[in-house]
């Protein structure tokens, strides 16, 4: 009797953990991917602003060339 | 008249057979006269043994003198055989005690002498005569012992004889399906060994067990085998007592008609041949019965008479007399002869009284025994089920103990997956939220600086061009007037003048907007240059701009703070210029330990602070002041200049 409880708990045991790990590896994996998705919207994000700050940066008090700094440039699609 | 006739040829039969059965034991006593000791002593006993069942007393005179004749020629086998054979005698004459006494001698005798045959035998009759006081449990025993016995003696056909015995003991205590296993294995035996004159004997006792198990056809059938083996064997005690046996079952079945020829034939059948006379009152008693029960009260009488009769010849036959008494009653009481009727019954009563005292003893004695062991077996019984139910309960613990733990095991590590899995859920959503407002952030601050440069673009493209285009109108128009119009000239290069510097101060505002911050260093250029501007329109005024050596060149504004500063240092030193007509204009940015302080002096003019109204130029200073989150303190005196000194506080900067 000893031996099939035991037998069973260990079987339940690894099937519980076998769900729970493979539930586990789905959620990191799902996590990681909306993750990725982000960091990269993220840094399409940060590319456009530093790309257009860089031209403003261009702009001068004593040469007032606004006209380059505000040149409409290329935009990054999203 | 066919029964009838059937009836004296068979009373003659017996007879006949009868009288050969006595002729044959006179004959052989006549050859014992001239045998040897040993062929002697084997003949006594076998007649002795023959008139214990018929002629008792003749039985005891014949054993008693071959036992005296045996034990002068020392003849031990014969002395045991003859000793257990007078035992036999006191055990049918219902003297157990002297019937042990013979038995034990013999079975001592034929243990010291190593005579296995007799040591069986003598077992055998000890267990005859229990069985006989209803102590069946130790009959039972001694038959068991005997049977092992035969076995060491090596002679398997006895084995039947015991097997018998055992089958008897067992149907005695009501144990049909035992019996009938015993008396199975007794007849297989005597059919391998062909004991034809025992075969019967079997089938009766089979026959008998399987009508106590409700099986009439069967033991009908065997019944009737039993009856033509031993009518062929001539072997009238079984055939009589196989006959009786078949009436009885007849009886039971409600059948008299059958069982009443039966019954006669074996009445007149012993009565002639005198075997097995004694079994004669039972048969009497059977047929008076089956009379009653069919309404014949006559010949019911008429054979009780002769049961009466053969009770006087076997006095100890007490439960048969009972039930010849208790059977003579009803008959009586039948026949309307109430007095002979009560007689008889009283008779029957005091019989019963004797005998049932001494039936009660035995069966009481019996009742103790098999209460006694049915106590322990209880007991026993009791003992294993409460060890049993114990040691099930103990299992049962265990099982709820392991599986407790089993099942707390198991929900703890679901408790502690779920835990993790919620851990590293809650960690993953704060990172994806963290993201997520990252993102909607960086969204933002991207639709911002989209929104502000199409703004921008708007203001520089469409009002920027339309002062510029206004700036060369008015420079146009000025060319085109005349020496005389020199005032309306002068009037329009102011405009111009004016135009240009909202372009450049427009420029500047698209530029603040579009800048996240300011550092000291870029505001230090920015003033420096309108200060340069300031000094080519009005030469002869010094100009001094200084910025504290303590406040470092990276420091930062926001971009309004930036714009609202340079526009108060502008409207300043423009102010100065417009109103002050002074000869020195000092400009300078330092610190306190929680300011920012910017002042901006000059030596001109100066006026009444009181009495002077405050144009919009002040106004304006004022309200970007305040938007700062600081202070301003002006000062003037008349002949002597005017100061601003504009505190910012460090930490709204």
């Amino acid at each position: 009797m000893l031996l099939l409880i035991t037998i069973i708990t260990i079987t339940t045991i690894a099937a519980i953990t076998a769900v729970f790990v493979r539930s586990r590896h789905q959620l990191q994996q799902k996590h990681l991917d909306l993750v990725s998705n982000y960091q990269n919207q993220l840094d399409i994000h940060n590319k456009q602003l530093a790309y257009r700050q860089r031209k403003l940066d261009t702009y001068h008090f004593l040469k007032y060339n606004l006209d380059e700094s505000l040149r409409i440039q290329k935009e990054i699609v999203l | 008249m066919k029964i009838q006739f059937c009836c004296l040829f068979f009373m003659f039969s017996f007879v006949v057979y009868a009288q050969n059965q006595e002729r044959k034991i006179d004959s052989l006593l006549q050859v014992a006269k001239t045998a040897d000791d040993s062929t002697r002593f084997a003949i006594l006993n076998d007649a002795g043994f023959y008139y214990i069942f018929n002629k008792p007393e003749k039985a005891k005179e014949l054993l008693n003198r071959a036992l005296t004749d045996a034990q002068n020629t020392s003849d031990q086998y014969s002395i045991a055989r003859l000793t257990n054979t007078y035992g036999i005698y006191y055990d049918v004459s219902g003297k157990f005690d002297s019937a042990q006494f013979y038995f034990r001698k013999a079975l001592d005798l034929s243990k010291t002498k190593g005579i296995k045959s007799i040591e069986a035998r003598a077992t055998n009759s000890l267990g005859m005569s229990h069985w006989n006081q209803g102590k069946y449990q130790e009959a039972l025993d001694y038959f068991f012992k005997a049977l092992a016995l035969n076995r060491e003696n090596g002679e398997p056909v006895n084995d039947a004889k015991y097997y018998n015995n055992i089958g008897l003991i067992y149907q005695e205590l009501n144990l049909v399906d035992k019996a009938l296993e015993y008396h199975y294995k007794a007849l297989a035996l005597r059919k391998q060994y062909n004991v034809l004159r025992d075969i019967p004997k079997s089938l009766n006792n089979i026959a008998i067990n399987l009508q106590d198990k409700g099986d009439f056809k069967e033991a009908e059938k065997i019944l009737k085998e039993a009856i033509s083996i031993s009518e062929n064997n001539n072997d009238l005690a079984t055939y009589f007592e196989s006959s009786h046996s078949l009436a009885r079952l007849y009886q039971e079945l409600g059948q008299n008609e059958k069982a009443i020829p039966i019954l006669k034939k074996a009445i007149e059948g012993r009565l002639s041949s005198g075997v097995d006379k004694v079994g004669t009152i039972a048969s009497v008693n059977n047929l008076a019965e089956a009379y009653l029960d069919t309404g014949n009260v006559k010949q019911a009488l008429t054979y009780l008479a002769l049961g009466e009769a053969l009770l006087e010849e076997f006095p100890d036959e007490k439960v048969t007399s009972f039930e010849l008494y208790y059977c003579l009653s009803r008959a009586h009481f039948m026949n309307n002869n109430p007095t002979l009727g009560n007689t008889y019954f009283e008779k029957a009563l005091e019989i019963k009284d004797a005998v049932f005292s001494e039936k009660n003893a035995a069966t009481v004695a019996d009742l103790e025994t098999k209460y006694n062991v049915a106590e322990n077996e209880k007991q026993l019984a009791e003992t294993r089920a409460y060890l049993a139910e114990t040691e099930l309960e103990v299992e049962q613990r265990n099982v709820m103990i392991y599986g407790g733990v089993a099942l707390v095991a198991i929900f703890a590590l679901i408790g502690y997956l779920f835990f993790s899995r919620q851990k590293m859920k809650n960690r993953q959503l704060q990172k994806e939220s963290e993201l997520r407002e990252a993102l909607a952030r960086i969204e933002t601050q991207n639709r911002l600086q989209e929104q502000r440069l199409r703004i921008s673009r708007d203001l520089h493209d469409n009002i920027g061009a339309q002062l510029t285009f206004v700036t060369s109108s008015v420079d146009n128009l000025k060319y085109g007037l005349k020496d005389e119009q020199k005032e309306v000239g002068e009037k329009l290069e102011t405009i111009s003048a004016f135009t240009t510097q909202t372009i450049y101060e427009l420029r500047d505002t698209i530029w603040a907007m579009n800048k996240n911050d300011i550092t000291l260093e870029d505001m230090q250029v920015r003033i420096a240059n309108f200060i340069d501007r300031a000094r080519s329109a009005a030469s002869a005024v010094l100009f001094n701009f200084e910025i504290d050596s303590s406040l470092s060149i990276n420091k930062t504004f926001s971009s309004t703070e930036g714009m609202n500063l340079y526009r108060i240092i502008q409207e300043s030193v423009n102010n100065a210029l417009k109103y002050a007509n002074p000869k020195h204009i000092d400009v300078r940015i330092s610190e306190d330990k929680e300011q920012l302080l910017v002042t901006i002096s000059n030596d001109g003019n100066g006026f009444d602070i009181k009495t002077t109204p405050k144009g919009n130029g002040l106004l304006n200073i004022e309200k970007r002041v305040r938007d700062l989150g600081g202070s301003i303190k002006l000062t003037s005196e008349i002949d002597k200049g005017t100061t601003v000194i504009v505190s910012l506080p460090k930490t709204s900067i």
